[in-house]
């Protein structure tokens, strides 16, 4: 072969070779990083056979919400963080504070400010919105939100005399009823609430909320309960154990296993575990979700779920991951999920959609009924939460065991949470 | 045979029945996982009127865990892992072992009481300093990145010295007037004369790093190079309802390969374990 016409062959080849490399460019690929969900692979399947020319490629999911955060702020520290990430509500402003310390800003309102004030109003509701806010500006996409339920044994409570349509909307009815379920006798128990027996608040918000407190005072320099709400809470939280003669565990699983067996007339749980819930129970019993009581009328629930939060700075894989955002938010993809799982969703359009599935399945209706009460999940500045809680759980224990009273426990809370602020 | 006294025989009863007691604690979980495994989630915790047959529900199971998830995949991973971090322990720790036990040299207690301190640290506390400089040098995240910090072992060079200094010299310096070199010495009567300690130290690195989700949690984010217990996190909830059948299915395959493991190398992990003085 003469020069020439090896030159020409060669650059032939390398252009063929380059082609698909080229079209390959076109391509986005986002790195999504999440505590993995059962119901997240058909979704995103749906999604990438929509966008051919957006690629995502999920991360090793976290053992839990806590390790997921952790890792994510690594990767900040280490510049590998992923391009979007799902944290539960109450991390929002732990991750974009970690950004804003190293200057970066991650607020979608640019891109919200694109789609215009008619399509985001069309699509979410004012207070959904406001769960992935920090001081009104967005930073997070709501994906699924969550209110407390009470998960209900309808084959016990019926045993026990009780009516499930009549189901009591106070402590006191809840604690008669958990009695009368405990006479039943042969190992079954009737209410297993552990507020303390959790890794995060999210039980203990529950309690002080729907008594009309808040977590922390206004200064965020010690807790906001500290008055008669907070005494209500304690109280409720004590005699919901010491009435019934509860158990208290240091973990919710073995309430939850418990109730499986069917020896467990009441548990309290998130209706993101409704589906799951059902598939555990098969037809061995009936389940019913019910509202969680309020202490005081107008108290308040903490929402709980997850939101998109988009982490990289990269103008166009910002472009791609608005429309990953857009379609996991939409109220189709957020239809789907609720079936799934159990949760709310997030886009007004879904509400319409789902609203035969509803009819049929009572159970799922339950978190709507319950909407009246939403409040924010509180999240706590500068990622004090792990140490507030640290403290703050053992007296809740020893509560519910009867070992302190609610006027022991109050300063003892009061003492721990003030030092731990003032020490941030 | 001597015949055994009554006494004796009482004794013998007794001792077994105190560990076969401790073995059915030990085992019990095993049996609850692979029953579990087999049945579907809504029978695990009591009869089910209208339970689907157990082939049924041992196919659901079995199939979810093998193909919605890449645990095949993380298996595979697992191999390679623990496998590299062996090889590499075994390299660097018999040599090691080796010169501290049978060679003089200024400053070799302070090295062996170094590589004893090192026993001391718990591996979360190393975690971060390793985690900087790996993410320095841009190794986050790949294979090396997985196997770095164990590429060799306190604890192995600590029980093979064990076990070398109890090596009669005669045989040492008899090869040595033959004119073999050290590294044959170490390589040609050495190391196949502590098979059976390596053996046991195998096991208990093996085991301990295909069960390890801490470090590889840290150091990796591509599911590709993910070891194999994070495809039980795939079954996992956040919350209360894990999907119990396929977790318990998918943990059966996980746990499988250390059990057969073990069992092929029981015999010499026994005599490992027993021959080298850490009882």
């Amino acid at each position: 072969m003469k020069p020439m016409h090896y030159l020409a062959a060669t650059t032939a080849l390398t252009c063929s070779i380059s082609a698909p490399a080229l079209a390959q460019d076109d391509t986005v690929t986002l790195t999504f990083y999440h505590s993995h969900l059962a119901y997240m692979e058909p979704i995103l399947e749906g999604f990438m056979e929509s966008h051919p020319n957006i690629v995502i490629d999920q991360q090793a999911p976290a053992e839990n919400y806590n390790a997921g955060d952790h890792s994510v702020i690594r990767g900040i520290m280490t510049n590998s963080a992923p391009d979007v990430y799902l944290p539960s509500y109450a991390s929002i402003p732990t991750i974009a504070g970690t950004l804003a310390e190293r200057d970066r800003d991650v607020s979608l309102e640019p891109l919200l400010a694109e789609e215009g004030e008619d399509w985001v109003e069309e699509n979410y509701a004012e207070s959904v919105l406001e769960l992935g806010q920090i001081d009104g500006a967005q930073y997070a996409m709501p994906f699924n939100a969550s209110l407390p339920l009470v998960y209900v044994n309808a084959d016990l409570v019926e045993q026990a005399g009780g009516d499930i349509d009549d189901f009591p909307t106070t402590w006191d009815g809840i604690i008669e009823l958990a009695n009368d379920i405990n006479a039943l006798g042969d190992d079954v128990s009737g209410l297993t609430f552990s507020v303390g027996g959790l890794s995060g608040d999210w039980y203990w918000q529950m309690m002080v909320l729907s008594a009309g407190g808040e977590m922390l005072n206004e200064d965020m320099t010690g807790i906001g309960y500290d008055n008669e709400a907070g005494m209500m809470a304690l109280q409720a939280t004590q005699d919901m154990a010491v009435k019934t003669d509860m158990e208290i565990y240091a973990t919710p699983t073995p309430g939850q296993q418990k109730f499986f067996a069917g020896k467990l007339g009441m548990v309290i749980e998130s209706p993101s575990e409704l589906v799951a819930y059902e598939k555990a129970i098969g037809d061995r019993f009936d389940l019913s979700t019910e509202r969680f009581p309020l202490i005081v009328e107008d108290g308040g629930l903490p929402a709980g779920g997850n939101a998109l939060m988009i982490l990289t700075d990269d103008a166009e894989k910002r472009a791609a991951a608005w429309e990953f955002v857009k379609y996991m938010t939409s109220g189709e993809t957020q239809a789907e999920v609720s079936k799934a799982s159990g949760y709310m969703p997030t886009n007004k359009q879904a509400a319409e959609a789902l609203a035969d599935f509803y009819e049929a399945n009572p159970n799922f209706q339950t978190v709507f009924d319950s909407m009246d009460a939403a409040a924010p999940w509180f999240a706590y500045p500068n990622n004090t939460a792990p140490d507030i809680w640290k403290g703050v759980a053992p007296v809740i224990d020893q509560l519910q065991r009867g070992k302190v009273t609610p006027e022991e426990a109050m300063p003892k809370l009061r003492e721990h949470v003030a030092s731990v602020l003032a020490n941030q | 045979m001597k015949p055994i006294s009554a006494r004796a025989q009482i004794r013998r009863a007794g001792s077994h029945a105190v560990l076969m007691f401790g073995a059915a604690i030990i085992f019990y979980p095993f049996l609850w996982m692979w029953r579990a495994s087999l049945q579907s989630t809504g029978a695990i915790f009591g009869a089910m009127e209208n339970a689907p047959p157990l082939w049924v529900s041992a196919a659901e199971n079995y199939g979810r865990a093998l193909f919605d998830t890449p645990v095949l995949h993380f298996m595979l991973n697992g191999v390679l892992m623990t496998g590299a971090i062996l090889a590499a322990q075994i390299l660097t720790t018999v040599t090691c072992a080796f010169a501290l036990a049978k060679y003089d040299f200024r400053g070799r207690n302070v090295l062996f009481g170094i590589v004893l301190l090192t026993l001391a640290v718990p591996a979360q506390a190393t975690a971060l300093p390793v985690f900087l400089g790996l993410a320095q040098m841009n190794l986050l995240d790949t294979f090396f990145a997985m196997i770095a910090p164990y590429l060799t072992s306190g604890f192995a060079i600590f029980l093979f010295h064990q076990f070398i200094r109890g090596f009669p010299d005669e045989i040492l310096l008899a090869a040595r007037l033959d004119g073999m070199t050290e590294g044959e010495i170490a390589l040609r009567i050495i190391v196949p004369s502590m098979l059976p300690a390596i053996a046991a130290f195998a096991v208990f690195s093996v085991t301990f790093h295909w069960n390890d989700l801490y470090w590889p949690m840290i150091a990796i984010r591509s599911i590709d190079l993910a070891p194999p217990t994070l495809g039980l996190l795939f079954f996992r909830s956040q919350a209360g309802g894990d999907a119990f059948g396929p977790l318990m299915a998918c943990a059966t395959l996980v746990t499988a390969p250390l059990i057969l493991v073990f069992l092929a190398a029981q015999r010499r992990f026994v005599q490992g374990v027993t021959m080298t003085g850490v009882k």
